[in-house]
């Protein structure tokens, strides 16, 4: 194709049909390069009665908003999303594909990058444009580097790490177009299909919500050591615990906990890092957060070199002080 | 059936970071000599998702493919020592390197020439460059179904059903064979290598191919480029809080976040 112009970005919905926040933050990624270019921005929105989410895209920043709705995409799955995607971008003609790196994202983008015979940088945390086209920069060696990707074919096809952007701010109101794309899906052509989907079980608020994460390592040593950070987050608003992988490997607590490069991504206020190391896989999934608190008893830990606040000692010792001290403030 | 399962030899990355520097000129990651070779994290994973199908079926041949520029044996055979069956390597030291759209075409072209195939298990990501690109776009390639980021793996008749991840909780999902499927670590621990597992192993003689072995192996132009590496840069400005004990230090703590506002 010729003439590619303009960013589409693929947006995401929850289970309650709400867009997920890493919609916002693809607009806002997708804000800094449409200025740059001086193109416009549009959206992929596809699901079973999302509609009315497409003024929200609007309301966010996105000129067009390709809309497809059907029974057939209430669910996500690879065989139905991706051709989805190809009839939107067969109508727009992007430049550019954003796409998050969310479960359902990792697992779209390379698909989509070999249909359209193009090529794909993955959890893309850095985009800019050089020369008139895409430049994405990710970590690689478990992020103790960082590697700058140029694209010879379009569209360039990124996923977006998720909260590398600050989500954009809708402006309710805004004026675009929606167009329905039909994508004419053969449904004999699917060899895959969806089963069932089942909610996690949250206690208390999402840790990518929390404003405070609490957050322990191999260091706490066995589940009873673990279960202390819950007392600490009791006594904090808004608050979660997560775990390093060493710590859920060891049976210390729920899996789903881990916090990482493979793991959940959380930027909270406040993270407390308590006896763990900040191995650069962990740190891929907390660097964003505002301030890192970190105790560990070795000084010579790399989470220090991390934090904004430190202190060296055994957990066993400090974390119990911090809590009383911490209680005695939060009634005072 | 036969499961094929796509292991990459990766630097090890629990290596000190020190071993680790930045070749700028070269675009990559320069490894110390003394930084051992291991299998990539997640396809160690993989291999056990599919022995653990193995277990269940003796009529089920798991085979290794692994592409890369040079193997060495004692790692890249630990999927065998595990309980796989045979091994085949893509050696060749002017092999597509970078562009993962690219080696997922030549790991594409080594699975065709295996031959015929019940289902394909990866890595959600290798340990070294954590793209999570080439297993998917390896399906797209082989034109197979792909679900991604398993916890569970199993087959039932002609169709291969996980569960995986989302964000808001668990999706099961199942997929017609012939189909390519990756796995995560929550899947559960890989066994450890028996020695009679090893034993058998050593006595296992890979097939080589190089890279004239293999059909459409000079794809054109690579889809992506790398046109830098570096390390970031990292300021430290930690305040570290100390006190007469641990529990001094911790009050101050307390205090100091307070005086911040942040608790
Ligand atoms: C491919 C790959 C992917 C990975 N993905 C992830 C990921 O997503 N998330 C993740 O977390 N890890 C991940 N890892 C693992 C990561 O490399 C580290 O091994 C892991 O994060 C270490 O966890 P840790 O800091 O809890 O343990 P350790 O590194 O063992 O650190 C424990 C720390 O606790 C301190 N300590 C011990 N006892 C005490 C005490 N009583 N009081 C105070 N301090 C104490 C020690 O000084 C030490 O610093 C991955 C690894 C690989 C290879
Ligand atoms: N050179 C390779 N040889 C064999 N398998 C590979 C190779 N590169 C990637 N893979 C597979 O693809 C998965 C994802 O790799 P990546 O896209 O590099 O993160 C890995 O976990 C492997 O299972």
């Amino acid at each position: 194709m010729a003439g590619e112009n303009g960013i589409l970005i693929v947006a995401e919905t929850g289970a309650d049909g709400s867009l997920g926040s890493i919609t916002n933050e693809l607009m806002s990624a997708a804000q800094g390069l449409s200025a740059d270019l001086g193109e416009p921005i549009s959206a992929a929105l596809i699901g079973s009665g999302v509609g009315d989410r497409a003024q929200d895209i609007i309301d966010l920043g996105a000129d067009t908003v390709y809309l497809v709705d059907g029974e057939q995409f209430a669910n996500y799955l690879n065989e139905t999303y991706t051709p989805a995607v190809i009839a939107i971008a067969q109508q727009a003609n992007p430049r550019i594909i954003l796409i998050g790196h969310t479960p359902n994202g990792r697992d779209l983008g390379p698909y989509l990058a070999v249909r359209l015979q193009t090529g794909i940088a993955s959890d893309t945390s850095g985009l800019s444009i050089e020369g008139g086209q895409l430049q994405a920069a990710r970590s690689v060696a478990g992020g103790l580097f960082r590697q700058v990707v140029s694209f010879p074919k379009m569209p360039a096809i990124a996923t977006v790490h998720m909260k590398a952007y600050d989500g954009a701010e809708p402006q309710s109101g805004r004026s675009g177009n929606v167009v329905n794309v039909d994508v004419g899906l053969d449904a004999s052509s699917v060899r895959s299909r969806f089963v069932k989907h089942e909610d996690a079980q949250v206690e208390g608020i999402r840790m990518e919500d929390a404003t405070i994460v609490v957050t322990g390592g191999r260091g706490m040593g066995d589940e009873a050591g673990f279960n202390e950070l819950y007392k600490l987050q009791a006594l904090l608003p808004q608050s979660a615990v997560g775990a390093t992988r060493a710590a859920t490997d060891s049976g210390f607590c729920e899996q789903d906990l881990m916090i990482g490069i493979t793991g959940r991504v959380v930027s909270p206020d406040v993270y407390f890092a308590i006896a763990l190391s900040g191995a650069s896989q962990h740190m891929a999934g907390c660097s964003g957060s505002k301030n890192i608190v970190a105790i560990n008893r070795d000084p010579e830990a790399n989470i220090f070199s991390e934090s904004r606040f430190g202190v060296v000692g055994d957990y066993k010792q400090v974390l119990p002080a911090l809590i009383e001290e911490v209680e005695k403030l939060m009634q005072g | 059936m036969r499961i094929i399962v796509t292991v990459k030899q990766v630097p090890d990355p629990e290596a000190p970071q020190s071993s680790f520097t930045a070749d700028r000129a070269a675009k990559r990651v320069a490894v110390a000599a003394s930084v051992p070779a291991a299998v990539s994290d997640y396809d160690n994973y993989a291999a056990e998702a599919a022995l653990r199908i193995k277990d269940n079926d003796s009529d089920t041949t798991v085979s290794v493919v692994s592409l890369g520029e040079s193997h060495v044996l004692d790692v890249i055979k630990r999927p065998l020592a595990m309980g796989a069956d045979d091994l085949f390597l893509v050696q060749d030291p002017d092999l597509p390197n970078g562009d993962p759209v690219t080696v997922a075409a030549a790991l594409a072209a080594a699975i065709r020439k295996i031959g015929d195939f019940d289902l394909v298990v990866s890595g959600r990501q290798s340990s070294d460059l954590d793209q999570g690109i080439v297993a998917t776009a390896l399906a797209a390639i082989l034109d197979i179904p792909v679900l991604t980021n398993a916890i569970a793996v199993e087959v039932n008749g002609d169709e291969v059903q996980i569960d995986r991840i989302v964000d808001d909780g668990i999706d099961t999902v199942a997929a017609k064979l012939p189909a390519l499927v990756t796995v995560s670590n929550e899947l559960g621990q890989p066994r450890y290598a028996t020695m009679r597992g090893i034993m058998a192993a050593r006595r296992v003689d890979p097939t080589v191919w190089g890279k004239g072995d293999l059909d459409a192996m000079d794809a054109a132009d690579p889809f992506t480029e790398v046109v830098d590496l570096f390390a970031p840069e990292k300021s430290s400005n930690v305040e570290m809080i100390e006190g007469e004990s641990p529990a001094e230090a911790a009050k101050a703590l307390a205090q100091r976040l307070r005086e911040e506002r942040l608790i």
